[in-house]
């Protein structure tokens, strides 16, 4: 079976503590809660998150939808995103099957980077890693006027922007990437094509700005 | 035990050790009083740490995070608890359990059952810790989720009978086919039932004069708005155009210019001029068939242009079998644009042989449609096949719906063991044994029909597949 592999990079600096890390807490929740509810989702979709703050950790593995259960995030420390882009690297390389003779392969992985502040390491090293790797959509996401979109947008083309990082643009944020994920799975199972652009994903709320 | 007691005593009470209370010690080692005091002072002591350890381990598994794993609907469940960390924890009852239809035995510590329904909740886990007395009674809140089982996710709505170029939502056909016999059938795919979308495949069979028959399958394209009526005019049209007296005159007769050049090059050395005969032969053959698809492709624009719709709006993939059966055996005339394959299963010998090339999408930078003005370029040749084959068991035709969960990669359909596997499936061998009887020919198309309805996690494509056999 070819799954959709998606990854979440979500920032837990010490900057998202409080209302923004419940936020996304939740927001990661209600987004399991509803692709269950899709046919296509549930069998396709498999989820991973990254977090990253002082270090980057895959908090947890990319995992089918059926049997996910969200963990608990803290947000203390600094912006490792450099090391989260590693990972992702690393795990893009081990946990995406790609495709043989003998076998389908995944399809390719969407990636949403979400991070209220800019990069405290060498993101470039973890990036330049990235880039020979990944072959799917990566989507950035600056939360808040403290985000540093540069960065993200050096990393994508297809960066998003939020006004604030308050509970409800982040819970908007991540109804869009329900949204996002549940077009993407029916389109794979429909068509066999994987989207390639923002321009592809259902348009975001008005919350969410377009910037790139 | 005493003597200890005692002066843990004095140290309490700041008295300084001295030769008066050593003395004073020494005595009342022996008074009565003294030592049934230490005794149940020690007693107490002991029923008070005892009273807290029940508490530390009561609290320190309220605090354990217990992840159950997540059940799915009307899939058996069993959870055991690991409580060797916890020897005085007892779990009595657990309520809400029975809101999803499981049970818990407390003896057992175990969770089992089949869910009844999907739903998120909060387990409330009555437990107790210790004995008697001295026995706490807690509860501790485990949250637990019920997965819907995903074949229940999947609505069926009707696709909708007034709109443009609506088509019915599965079809079939049985019937003979030469001196052997055909099924067909067709089925809209999940995906398509959820929305209540169109069926987009199509097939279409004819007999023909000068006992020609044809089989055309066509698979419209996902991404077409009105891809069900370009693959029902694919197939309607392209059978249509070779039920013509003249044209098929002239295709058996240069067909039986072929077999008679071709036959009697068979394995011998042949020589060159041989060879261009044979070569000159096929390409009148397959000039007559290539008209019939570039008319076909002719028409489709035209009709595009009339329905004020773009041509692209119809695309659709298209594979045919021309057959005929000569003196010498059953010719095969097909033709393929797109990934649908043309398979023919021998035997004697004992072989599979596909007999188109398939467009694949990841390695060929796309499929190909029949509404396509770029396939009629110089390749367009390779489109097309003539094969002789003295007999043959099956004659199969299918759209992706069925390959990609039957044979999961393209190079699997020239692999006898999969198409073996595929013929067992046919034969019974599936989860729903769902059988289609080749031997008795009761409902045959029904049968069909209904193993179409197979369960693939992933795949729910629409489906089309003709047997003949």
């Amino acid at each position: 079976m070819r799954r959709l592999p998606v990854y979440l990079l979500l920032d837990t600096s010490g900057s998202m503590s409080g209302e923004p890390i419940e936020a996304v807490k939740n927001g990661v929740q209600m987004m399991i809660h509803s692709l269950r509810q899709n046919p296509q989702a549930i069998e396709t979709a498999f989820v991973s998150i990254i977090t990253f703050d002082t270090t980057a950790i895959q908090v947890i593995p990319l995992t089918d939808l059926a049997s996910f259960q969200m963990v608990d995030l803290k947000a203390r420390g600094v912006t490792a995103m450099g090391a989260a882009l590693h990972l992702l690297a690393d795990k893009l390389q081990n946990e995406v099957a790609s495709t043989t003779p003998e076998q389908k392969g995944d399809w390719k992985p969407l990636v949403f980077i979400m991070t209220d502040g800019g990069p405290t390491d060498d993101w470039q090293r973890g990036h330049n890693k990235l880039k020979a790797v990944n072959k799917g959509l990566i989507v950035g996401c600056a939360a808040g006027h403290g985000a540093d979109d540069t960065v993200l947008k050096q990393i994508t083309n297809s960066v998003v922007r939020l006004d604030n990082a308050d509970s409800e643009s982040i819970s908007k944020f991540f109804q869009w990437v329900t949204a996002s994920i549940s077009t993407t799975s029916t389109k794979v199972e429909e068509s066999g094509k994987e989207v390639t652009g923002l321009e592809q994903l259902p348009p975001p709320p008005s919350k969410l700005v377009i910037i790139a | 035990m005493v003597e200890l007691f005692l002066k843990q005593l004095l140290t309490e009470f700041n008295i300084a050790p001295g030769k008066a209370s050593d003395n004073t010690v020494a005595r009342l080692l022996h008074n009565a009083k003294i030592n049934e005091l230490t005794k149940s002072i020690i007693a107490a002591k002991k029923q008070a740490i005892n009273i807290f350890y029940m508490y530390n381990e009561t609290e320190a598994f309220k605090d354990t995070k217990i992840l159950l794993p997540n059940a799915v609907s009307r899939k058996p469940y069993e959870y055991q608890f690991d409580l060797s960390c916890f020897p005085h924890i007892y779990i009595k009852e657990i309520r809400n359990l029975d809101k999803v239809g499981l049970s818990f035995d407390p003896a057992s510590a175990k969770i089992s059952g089949i869910p009844t329904s999907a739903l998120s909740l909060d387990l409330q886990l009555f437990f107790t810790c210790g004995q008697e007395e001295e026995q706490l009674e807690e509860i501790k809140i485990i949250p637990f989720i019920v997965n819907a089982d995903p074949k229940d996710l999947w609505l069926n709505k009707p696709s909708n009978k007034n709109d443009l170029f609506a088509k019915a939502d599965s079809d079939k056909y049985a019937g003979t086919f030469l001196d052997k016999h055909i099924v067909v059938a067709s089925q809209r795919g999940r995906s398509h039932a959820h929305e209540g979308l169109f069926r987009d495949d199509h097939f279409c069979t004819r007999k023909l004069p000068l006992d020609w028959e044809i089989i055309a399958l066509a698979d419209g394209a996902g991404s077409a708005k009105f891809s069900r009526q370009g693959s029902m005019m694919a197939t309607t049209l392209i059978a249509e155009s070779f039920h013509d007296e003249v044209l098929l005159t002239e295709l058996s007769d240069r067909c039986i210019d072929y077999l008679t050049t071709a036959g009697t090059t068979t394995g011998q050395e042949t020589s060159s001029a041989e060879e261009g005969q044979v070569l000159k032969h096929k390409s009148s053959i397959i000039n007559i068939l290539y008209k019939s698809v570039r008319s076909l492709h002719t028409t489709l624009g035209d009709f595009a242009r009339q329905e004020g719709i773009q041509l692209k709006d119809l695309n659709t993939t298209l594979i045919f079998a021309l057959v005929r059966k000569f003196d010498n055996g059953y010719l095969m005339l097909t033709f393929g644009v797109g990934d649908c394959p043309v398979s023919v299963i021998t035997s004697d010998p004992d072989e599979v042989k596909l007999l188109n090339q398939l467009d694949i999408g990841e390695f060929g930078g796309g499929t190909r449609f029949v509404t396509m003005p770029e396939i009629f370029t110089n390749d367009m040749a390779s489109r097309f096949a003539i094969n002789r084959f003295d007999n043959f068991s099956r004659l199969v035709l299918m759209t992706d719906g069925i390959y990609d969960p039957k044979f999961v990669t393209e190079n699997k359909l020239e692999n006898k063991a999969a198409w073996d596997t595929f013929f067992a499936d046919l034969d019974g061998q599936n989860e729903d044994n769902a059988r289609v009887d080749f031997l008795r020919d009761e409902r045959i198309e029904d049968q069909l029909l209904s193993w179409l309805n197979f369960w693939s996690k992933g795949n729910h494509d629409d489906r089309t597949l003709a047997i003949i056999y």
